[in-house]
């Protein structure tokens, strides 16, 4: 083992800032959205439901107006927020890692080094299927769970992807 | 050598020796205790009883439920070591087998439980690198058998180091006496006196000692507060009659101090009972540790599974001049480390200064902590922290002065709390700060005291940056390391060290072929 000297290396290390990013695929962010709309009818046809047939106390009677303004304000947000998310889901691969950055307020970029990758897996929901997707989960020795898993790919890109992290040697 | 491991070649599963029934006996009642409050109804029920018959009964029950099924676990155990692996068979009801490959085991530990120590028997303890239930324990061998086995695995796992770092793929007759297994040269670098435990002890118990502190200063104080509460006109007499609340005070301040004393000299003691006749050895690729009071515990650790190592010093540690040094291995427990017994990390309790240099540069080949120079974290995390709990402070303040108006009785409790959390804050700020010198990466954490965690660069297994849009305008963000023991982070960094650090590990763990087995 050569001796290494941080001074020396950092100017010449390889940087991870400029890398190129990939989307995941759009339709994945339609197909969130989607199901959180259907999740909130759901839960908004309990909630209608519960208000028709329960006594309501009067104090909450009359503030009906502004409880149901805050209920849709959120209602709207929800999806609206999931599907920006969502989109802001973004990975590179590079020889010896992968990359992946997420979030939209606290802006995370994870790196796991193709190396330390201890198993992967590939998972794809009914949803998933139909529209031809899969998300892809990395697992290292540092995490109990997945260091990350990146949703919404075509399952030819999970696929490919799974086979060059698992042709690279782990040492 | 080479017969006992024809013996173990060619033999069947084998039940251990009947004295393992203690073993299983043990861990049956400590299993029992641990669940102890499972029994809380039990014990209660025995309490209302006035038959003493039922009392006995009761007990005898359990003793011979613990005995018959300790019985029934060691009837049901046998193991046989061969083609390089270890195999279980156990369960009564579901059975269970498990084969461990002698390449997956992380270490090797002989215990000498309290138990065996007058029949000179000891317990096998073998870790999986992987989770907790890869883990045998082999109760009621002979010292040798122990032995025997433990240099089994070790010359396996040697021979094939030299075979290639990541070939596993070695003939399993590793009992030839191969050029490189040459047995260990075992050098004593370390022992810990009784002082030195009774220091331990009483240094990992900071908080009550705190309390104590405070109890003190209350004493004195107290009438000076019972006069300033009297000055708002508040008359607190009014509402628990005065003599009640004298009584109250006394009670509580006495149960204190009691419950200091007793929970200061059951630290102390646990400290004795783990730590006793600690002595620490290192050869070129591995610690080992003797420890213990009733169950002697030998622990092996190859210097190249260690993950990270925490220097650990509270603030009594400080004063003491004294630090505690704890070597991680792979762990899946996850969350923070746990201080006493477990054989997955190796504890050196208090100390000196000098040594800790010697132990770090021992499994790290680390430089002087003292002559590291950190890159402190902004100012603006402690903004941020004391806004939140300001905040909050006033938020609760304010519902309890509206659900009970009492005048300034509110902001007087909660504003020296306030000023006092806000105070540790700044405190844990100012020592919050990354290193990064040579191959390892220091993180620098405390608020009184001082804790260091080392981590070697190769090692890292993933590595994040976390950054809002209000620390981009900082040009700050935060750095996230993971190592298979455990993840440290830092807030608040400036962008262009976390970058250059995370660039740092990645060539580290990247460009070269160390193993971080």
């Amino acid at each position: 083992m050569a001796f290494t000297n941080i001074e020396v290396a950092l100017c010449d290390l390889p940087t991870f800032e400029n890398i190129e990013f990939n989307d995941i695929d759009p339709s994945y962010a339609r197909l969130v959205c989607c199901v959180a709309l259907v999740v909130e009818g759901v839960i908004a046809g309990i909630g209608i439901t519960i208000s028709l047939l329960a006594d309501i106390p009067p104090p909450l009677q009359e503030q009906a107006m502004p409880i149901w303004g805050a209920v849709l304000f959120f209602m709207t947000i929800l999806p609206l927020y999931l599907f920006k998310a969502t989109r802001a889901i973004k990975y590179s691969i590079r020889d010896h890692d992968l990359v992946v950055k997420s979030g939209l307020f606290w802006r995370k970029e994870v790196i796991q080094p193709i190396r330390r990758i201890q198993h992967v897996e590939l998972k794809r929901g009914p949803l998933e299927k139909r529209l031809g997707l899969a998300s892809i989960s990395l697992f290292s020795a540092g995490t109990s769970g997945a260091t990350f898993t990146i949703p919404g790919l075509r399952l030819i890109t999970a696929a490919r992807m799974r086979r060059y992290v698992l042709q690279t040697e782990r040492v | 050598m080479d017969n006992t491991l024809t013996k173990h070649v060619s033999a069947e599963y084998v039940r251990l020796s009947p004295w393992a029934i203690l073993h299983f006996a043990a861990r049956t009642i400590m299993q029992l205790v641990s669940n102890a409050y499972a029994l809380v109804p039990v014990v209660y029920g025995l309490y209302q009883t006035d038959s003493a018959a039922i009392t006995i009964a009761v007990f005898a029950g359990v003793l011979t439920l613990v005995v018959v099924s300790a019985t029934l676990r060691y009837l049901y155990f046998s193991y046989l070591i061969q083609n390089a692996s270890v195999q279980v068979r156990e369960g009564v009801f579901s059975k269970k087998q498990l084969n461990l490959p002698f390449h997956r085991i992380q270490n090797v530990n002989l215990e000498h439980p309290f138990y065996f120590r007058p029949l000179g028997l000891v317990t096998v303890k073998i870790d999986g690198a992987g989770s907790a239930s890869e883990e045998v324990l082999l109760a009621a061998l002979n010292q040798e058998q122990g032995e025997q086995i433990r240099e089994q695995i070790h010359r396996h796992n040697r021979l094939s180091n030299v075979a290639g770092n990541t070939d596993q793929r070695v003939p399993a007759k590793s009992g030839k006496s191969g050029e490189a297994a040459s047995t260990h040269t075992w050098k004593l670098n370390l022992t810990r006196s009784l002082p030195d435990l009774v220091l331990h002890g009483l240094t990992n118990n900071r908080a009550w000692i705190i309390l104590g502190a405070l109890g003190a200063v209350y004493g004195q104080a107290a009438d000076d507060i019972n006069l300033y509460i009297a000055s708002l006109g508040l008359d607190l007499g009014s509402l628990v009659s005065d003599q009640t609340t004298i009584a109250l005070v006394v009670l509580g301040f006495s149960a204190l101090m009691m419950a200091i004393m007793i929970v200061g000299g059951l630290s102390v003691l646990g400290s004795i009972f783990s730590y006793y006749k600690f002595e620490l050895h290192t050869s070129d690729d591995a610690f080992m540790v003797r420890r213990g009071l009733l169950t002697h515990h030998e622990i092996n650790m190859k210097k190249s599974r260690i993950q990270a190592v925490r220097v650990k010093r509270d603030w009594l540690d400080m004063i003491l001049g004294r630090m505690n040094v704890v070597f991680e291995q792979i762990s899946y427990s996850g969350g923070q480390p746990v201080g006493m017994g477990g054989d997955k990390q190796i504890l050196v309790p208090s100390v000196e200064t000098h040594h800790t240099d010697l132990l770090t540069n021992e499994a790290l080949s680390a430089q002087r902590l003292a002559q590291l120079e950190f890159t402190p974290i902004s100012h603006r995390y402690f903004i941020k922290l004391a806004t939140i709990t300001t905040v909050c402070y006033f938020v609760i303040g304010l519902g309890f002065s509206l659900a009970m108006p009492l005048g300034f009785f509110w902001p007087s409790a909660f504003l020296p709390v306030l000023a006092m959390h806000v105070f540790l804050e700044y405190m844990s700020c100012k020592r919050w700060g990354l290193a990064v010198d040579d191959g390892l990466v220091v993180v620098r954490k405390g608020i009184f005291g001082v804790d260091h965690i080392l981590i070697p660069a190769f090692k890292v297994q993933e590595v994040g940056r976390t950054q809002t849009p209000l620390m981009k305008r900082k040009d700050l963000s935060s750095i996230s390391i993971a190592v298979a023991s455990s993840r440290v982070s830092v807030p608040f960094l400036p962008d262009q060290v976390v970058r250059s650090v995370i660039n740092y590990c990645l060539y580290e763990a990247e460009s070269t072929d160390r193993s971080w087995m």
